[in-house]
């Protein structure tokens, strides 16, 4: 076997060479800086140092490779595949210094030096591979030169710092451009400000650029070069589609900038700001100012910086325009008429819209989002009970509302109609995030573009939150692909994954006032439903799909001949989903959750009407130790940033919760993209069937609770409420009483069942439709009107209208039928499919309504029952697909077949 | 409390942190006790063979009272009664204490069964967390299913918890080995337990109920009575309020838990047994790979004195039997249970080292020329626990793979045991199955319930 046994020689870097250079940079640190010197670049002390520093850093590179090198050779005779995993020379000098001689790597503490999956890997690795104890002499030798590795790598970073620290006094413009990082780092391979200035653009570009291979889950199995202008900031925020344009004007400003810094000029470095700004100019007008850079003049903008508007409107238009024309998908999405309403042209200018324009959106995008349900909260019944046995009713629904009851019952609630006047309470809630999160930090809109999240009390603003469009899904998604391709978390061991969300279910406990208080100020549910069920439960999601990271089977087929068949699950990669804004918590968790457990990495877009517990909530994810990219979360509009999130290239997956109409438009954006599967969990007109064997007093009881939850903003609301013609005109008072006595108001009074509409158009909307069923000949039984004269109020109404439009409201529509069969054909007379109810003592009669419902959900003399394991999803145009539970997880993995002949099989 | 011995001292370049050792007695209904006859018996450290502290004796007495605890806990109980989240909930607060008590617990085992501590600070005790936490997460997860009928029936199937559950656990990974039996137990259905650890590593076990118990189990869940086989074991396995017996040990002791199961109550039993379990090496292996493999599957650490004994026996056997011993043989230092590790070359098939499970730093290697020979002879045992295969062809690997009659196939690896991989044997081996979601199979009776349906739509 041949090996290397001597250390290189020692290269012109000798330690003298670098002793000096690192006093001479102490010395540096120790003096003032002056700018005073006003002569020739060359003569400056200042940048004398700095030319010496980089080319001391270039040879320290080459040294530590050759260092690496020879460690490599020795060392792989005792641990061969070890460079197979560990790549950097650093962090492979520091795991063999770390392991010498020891054989059982499970005594070696890695921590700090390798992450998790690493260690684990190495460990496994040694177990199964051979190798052998270097002789005491190799070994010496080895650890030596790790030693020398370190040392090598600890010079240069001094030299760096020093370097990035002083780069700004030297070359002011190029800095303003580039930044101080990239600054250096250009000098230094270029050798000098001097070398640089006098370099074309086009190969200023290409300095440090290196073929990047990357491995794993993604087609994307080359990188374009990567080259240092890349690592900018300007460019890191261009959208991929403008990047070639980016990067060649990047290159000729920074080649002006450094000309400028070379001859000294314009020591403020405002003439590189001003080049800057003409990046943002330039890629806002094309191609309009390249080519300038060999003239040596210098063009000074003096229009203002419109670099995030014009970027988005060309991004827009390269995306969604088919061949420069904007038909197509675009005039589909921008003008389906959806339930009488038109969406927004998405490809309207921000600045050319009308100053209605965050009404209008907020109002194309709440058809854009809406939805869903969780246990009924608890409620009480203020003054005196017509409903003998609505205790006993209560004691049917589930988990919390017994000990809400208790509780409630104590402070007796204020009488409906009189809270909503009253002055709002202030919640005790610090608002902390209203910015992006992208790859793992708060950041503002590329547009700088804002808008209010309302306080659906008073329909006055919160807070200001960043909005994000188009661009910002495309930082976003770029964020998580990388996170997915190259990022720890697919690699990770589904142990590791499920012990972050387990913490991250724990902080969502350790903060869930705050949590209960952002979402019930943001939606104007309930805070006693907030806190006491749905921030639980989200809690409840977490740890359930924790549980399951680490117990995702594929099955061992039998096959037909000689084969071994086996079946992976996969993580499906970047998953996009759209929350709507009537459980932003609980959606979020559905979502979420299984997406992570599974090993994806994810960009949400919250409802424009709530965006802020999502934000709050995922801050605590990565808290929990959740590594960037993996969560993004993009605040923004319908029409913009959902739309850019649907038709995304680079999209794995979509899931959506929303409305019908507005799942319609996201199948056809997936569809026309990159074919995407898509899950929709959409509208719903449900069943609610009490048979005339029923419990009239619980019925009405959970039959109220059934649709009135949540002020009727749920997907699955009963919102047809059939009564066999025996009990009608009794489950007609009673309920007429359950809906009178409903206590509405501040949803953080105690004891409040309802609060305020989402906002003033569904609070218009609901008002229509209540409207529209008296026209049609419907008795209105009970409220129908406003209540209070502020915020979005409506009186729980009961009234008999055969419905089949989803309102989404507190409107209970309550019709009479005669027999089974009868009720079963009314039932699934709807489009829709998502849920039923079903009421009576009759098992016989159960199990039929069970079997011939056509919903995704029947429950039987319970409803709204919301558990972590229980699917849910709607047949027909209810939805595609299924929540929770296993079936969840199915919507965030990939099925892969393996096969391979098996010769002389003992069995098959 | 009974006596804690102070011990530290210098081991293997490992400074083992001072014992004290704060459980000596019975864990029955969340209570340590004394055993009924007052009797104790001590514990050694295989290291030095000195005395660590002395135990409470369980036996039968013990062992009624233990199941009467576990019944009631079981039948009037809330821990079958709380919704599998809320059990998860408890074993994950459960799994958290472990972790806080890591250099404890691996003391214990040191001191208890000679492992060496570093490897239980850094895997058997992180090893026991991560296997409560595995089954934490399955407690929400156990599926029974609805039926496709032929007739107008609609069916489904329950999966219900098995009852009270005994438990007994060898000495040989204390702390892995409690929870390859209790996590599943606990989690799974919400059965309540009686666990019988192995006379020779009691401590650990004691330790563990205590955090069990602070974690939020229930009085009565977990019971755990040290003592020894022919007392306290037998009146596990013989008892007639166990539902389910699940054991880890011999193949010998293993026929007399089912025999005495089968006595009783016919209660259903689990065996997780000896094993004789074949590395095969094939030609085109690594050959420096397959060395360090076979030794890693080969030398374990060792025991008490009759096992110490029993191994010195073996070694002699095989010499007179005519193997060639090529290396060790012998004891090892002259304090304390070691042995230098062994091999034995031109080892026939049927030697009796060959065949019976020896439990010791003993390696026997036998030569073969064909795949066919290499299976035939592999499977050449009344065992199958475990084998090995290191080749680098698909092909073969694939074939031995489905040829072995044994339950678990490490390719190119060993021991490469995972909370999701279920681990159990063929034939003599044993049945049913630890660890993996099979595991919770042992600890649930599956119950189907049918009705007929009118006007039913569809079936």
């Amino acid at each position: 076997m041949t090996m290397m046994c001597v250390l290189p020689p020692s290269r012109p870097v000798s330690l003298t060479a670098r002793a000096d250079a690192e006093l001479r940079i102490k010395d540096a640190l120790e003096r003032d800086i002056s700018d005073s010197n006003q002569g020739s670049i060359l003569e400056d002390q200042e940048y004398q140092l700095i030319v010496d520093c980089n080319a001391l850093s270039v040879d320290i590179d080459n040294e530590i490779t050759i260092v690496h090198n020879f460690i490599r050779d020795k060392y792989k005779l005792k641990h061969p595949v070890l460079e197979s995993r560990v790549h950097h020379p650093i962090d492979y000098a520091r795991v063999v210094q770390k392991i010498g001689n020891e054989m059982d790597l499970t005594l070696v503490d890695f921590k700090g030096i390798l992450p998790s999956a690493d260690i684990m890997w190495i460990t496994m690795a040694e177990s199964t591979t051979s190798g052998e104890p270097l002789s005491e002499e190799n070994l010496a030798k080895t650890i030596e030169a790790c030693d020398r590795a370190l040392n090598l790598d600890s010079t240069k970073k001094k030299i760096l710092d020093f370097l990035e620290r002083r780069i700004v006094h030297v070359a002011p413009n190029l800095t303003a451009i580039v930044g101080s990082a990239v600054a250096s780092k250009l000098l230094g391979t270029a050798g000098g400000l001097e070398a640089l200035a006098k370099m074309p653009a086009c190969n200023v570009l290409l300095l440090g650029a290196k073929k990047k291979n990357l491995s794993g889950f993604s087609t994307a199995t080359v990188q374009f070069r990567v080259g240092y202008l890349q690592q900018t900031e300007i460019f890191q925020s261009t959208p991929p589609s403008l990047r070639p344009q980016a990067s060649r004007l990047i290159a000729a400003k920074s080649t002006l900038a450094a000309r400028i810094d070379s001859i000294r000029g314009d020591r403020t470095g405002k003439a590189g700001q001003s080049l800057f700004e003409e990046i943002g100019d330039g890629l806002g007008k094309g191609y309009g100012l390249l080519g300038q850079a060999g003239s040596g003049k210098l063009r000074v903008s003096t229009g203002e910086r419109k670099l995030i508007s014009k970027n988005s409107k060309r991004f827009k238009a390269k995306n969604y325009g088919s061949s420069g024309s904007r038909s197509g998908l675009a005039s589909s999405l921008a003008f389906t008429p959806i339930q009488g309403m038109e969406l927004l042209n998405p490809f309207t200018d921000a600045s050319e819209l009308p100053g209605s324009y965050h009404m209008a959106a907020r109002r194309a995008s709440s058809i854009l989002c809406r939805r869903l349900l969780t246990r009924p909260a608890a409620a009480s019944l203020a003054g005196d009970s017509a409903l003998a046995g609505a205790d006993g009713a209560r004691a049917l629904l589930p988990g919390t509302l017994l000990h809400g009851r208790h509780r409630f019952s104590t402070a007796p609630a204020a009488v409906t109609g009189a809270a909503p006047n009253d002055e709002p309470i202030q919640p005790s809630v610090e608002i902390k995030h209203t910015q992006l999160l992208i790859n793992g930090n708060f950041v503002d809109a590329a547009s700088g573009k804002t808008f209010s999240t309302l306080d659906p009390r008073t329909g006055e603003a919160i807070a200001r939150v960043a909005e994000g469009d188009a661009e910002d899904i495309n930082r976003a998604v770029a964020a998580a692909r990388r996170a997915f391709d190259e990022g720890p978390w697919p690699r990770m061991s589904a142990y590791d994954r499920c012990r972050v969300l387990l913490r991250f279910a724990d902080l969502i406990e350790a903060h869930a006032e705050e949590i209960a208080a952002l979402e019930t100020w943001d939606s104007g549910k309930p805070l006693e439903q907030a806190a006491g069920a749905e921030v639980p439960m989200v809690a409840r999601f977490v740890r359930y799909y924790a549980g399951w990271a680490d117990k995702i089977h594929g099955l061992v087929v039998p096959a037909d001949g000689p084969h071994h068949a086996q079946v992976l699950h996969e993580p499906i990669g970047v998953a996009g989903q759209i929350i709507p804004w009537n459980f932003p918590l609980l959606m979020f968790a559905w979502k979420v959750a299984p997406a992570l457990a599974c090993g994806n990495t994810v960009v949400l877009k919250t409802a424009e009407q709530t965006p802020l517990s999502a934000l709050y909530v995922a801050s605590l994810l990565h808290e929990a130790g959740v590594p960037e990219g993996v969560l993004n979360v993009v605040s923004g509009f319908g029409p913009t940033a959902g739309a850019a999130l649907c038709s995304h290239m680079d999209v794995d997956k979509l899931a959506f919760t929303g409305s019908t109409g507005t799942g319609k438009i996201i199948l056809e954006l997936a569809a026309r993209s990159n074919l995407k599967p898509v899950t929709l969990e959409l509208g719903g007109k449900s069943p609610f069937v009490v048979m005339d064997d029923a419990d009239v007093d619980q019925a009405v009881e959970l039959a109220h609770h059934a649709v009135f939850f949540n002020q009727g903003q749920c997907c699955c609301a009963g919102s047809r409420t059939f009564v066999h013609e025996r009990v009608y005109d009794e489950f007609v008072d009673k309920s007429k009483a359950r809906a009178l006595n409903r206590v509405v108001g501040d949803p953080f009074r105690k004891g409040v069942e309802q609060g305020p509409q989402i906002d003033g158009e569904q609070f218009k909307k609901i008002l229509q439709y209540v409207k529209s069923g008296v026209d049609t000949g419907a008795t209105l039984v009970a409220g129908g009107d406003r209540v209070g004269d502020k915020g979005f109020y409506v009186h729980p109404t009961d009234e008999m209208k055969i419905a089949q439009e989803e309102i989404f409201g507190p409107v209970q529509t309550i019709l009479k039928f005669r027999g089974v069969e009868e009720v079963i054909r009314r039932a699934n007379a709807t489009p829709y499919g998502l849920a039923a109810g079903v009421f009576t003592r009759s098992l016989d009669v159960a199990n039929t309504m069970a079997r011939a419902l056509r919903a995704g959900t029947v429950w039987i003399n319970c409803y709204d029952v919301f558990d972590a394991a229980i699917p849910f999803g709607g047949f027909k145009m209810s939805g595609v697909g299924r929540e929770k539970g296993p079936y969840g997880l199915r919507n965030y993995l990939q099925t892969k077949s393996v096969v391979t002949p098996i010769r002389d099989a003992a069995w098959l | 409390m009974a006596g804690a011995n102070g011990s530290s001292e210098k081991h293997e370049g490992f400074e083992v942190p001072k014992v004290e050792v704060k459980f000596t007695k019975l864990f029955i209904n969340g209570q340590f006790v004394d055993a009924v006859s007052g009797k104790t018996f001590e514990t050694r450290d295989p290291r030095t063979g000195e005395v660590i502290t002395r135990i409470a004796e369980g036996d039968k007495a013990d062992i009624d009272l233990a199941v009467k605890a576990a019944r009631e806990a079981f039948d009037n109980g809330p821990w079958p009664r709380m919704t599998g989240y809320e059990r998860g909930r408890i074993l994950h607060r459960f799994a958290d204490l472990i972790d806080q008590h890591i250099e404890e617990l691996a003391i214990l085992d040191t001191v208890d069964a000679g492992k060496l501590f570093m490897v239980g600070k850094l895997r058997d005790i992180p090893g026991a967390a991560h296997l409560l936490r595995y089954y934490a997460g399955a407690a929400d997860k156990i599926h029974g299913a609805t039926l496709k009928m032929s007739q107008r029936m609609q069916a489904y199937t329950l999966k219900e918890p098995v009852g009270v559950v005994g438990h007994i656990v060898p000495w040989n990974y204390p702390s892995t080995m409690f929870f390859f039996k209790v996590s599943p137990a606990l989690a799974a259905a919400g059965c309540t337990v009686v666990v019988k650890p192995a006379e020779q590593t009691p401590l650990s076990a004691l330790f563990y109920a205590h955090l069990a118990k602070e974690a939020g189990v229930p009085d009565g869940v977990l019971n755990v009575v040290p003592g020894f086989g022919p007392t306290a074991g037998a009146a596990v396995a013989s008892h007639m309020d166990i539902d389910k017996l699940s054991f880890t040990g011999s193949t010998e002791v293993g026929r007399l838990v089912m025999e005495a199961a089968a006595k009783s109550n016919l209660k259903p039993v689990s065996l997780e047994l000896g094993g004789k379990s074949p590395v095969i090496v094939f030609d085109d292996a690594d050959v420096d790979m397959a060395v360090n493999l076979v030794n890693f599957a080969t030398y374990t650490n060792k025991v008490d004195k009759d096992q110490y004994e029993k191994v010195l026996k073996y070694i002699n056997l095989g010499q007179r039997e005519g193997a060639t011993l090529v290396t060790g043989g012998k004891p090892c230092g002259d304090k304390g249970y070691y042995i230098e590790p062994t091999i034995f070359t031109d080892v026939k098939d049927d030697m009796t080292i060959a065949q019976d499970e020896i439990f010791g730093p003993v390696m026997s290697l036998i030569k073969f020329k064909t795949v066919e020979e290499a299976i035939q002879k592999a499977n050449n045992t009344r065992y199958g626990l475990a084998a090995g295969i290191v080749t680098k062809n698909i092909d073969i690997a694939n074939t031995v793979s489905r040829s072995i009659r044994a339950g678990v196939i490490w390719i190119n690896c060993y021991f490469a045991f995972d909370p999701d991989a279920p681990f159990g044997g063929y034939k003599m081996s044993g049945f049913g199955k630890d660890m993996g979601m099979d595991a919770l199979e042992k600890y649930l009776q599956t119950k189907t319930v049918a009705t007929p349906l009118y006007n039913t739509p569809w079936l």
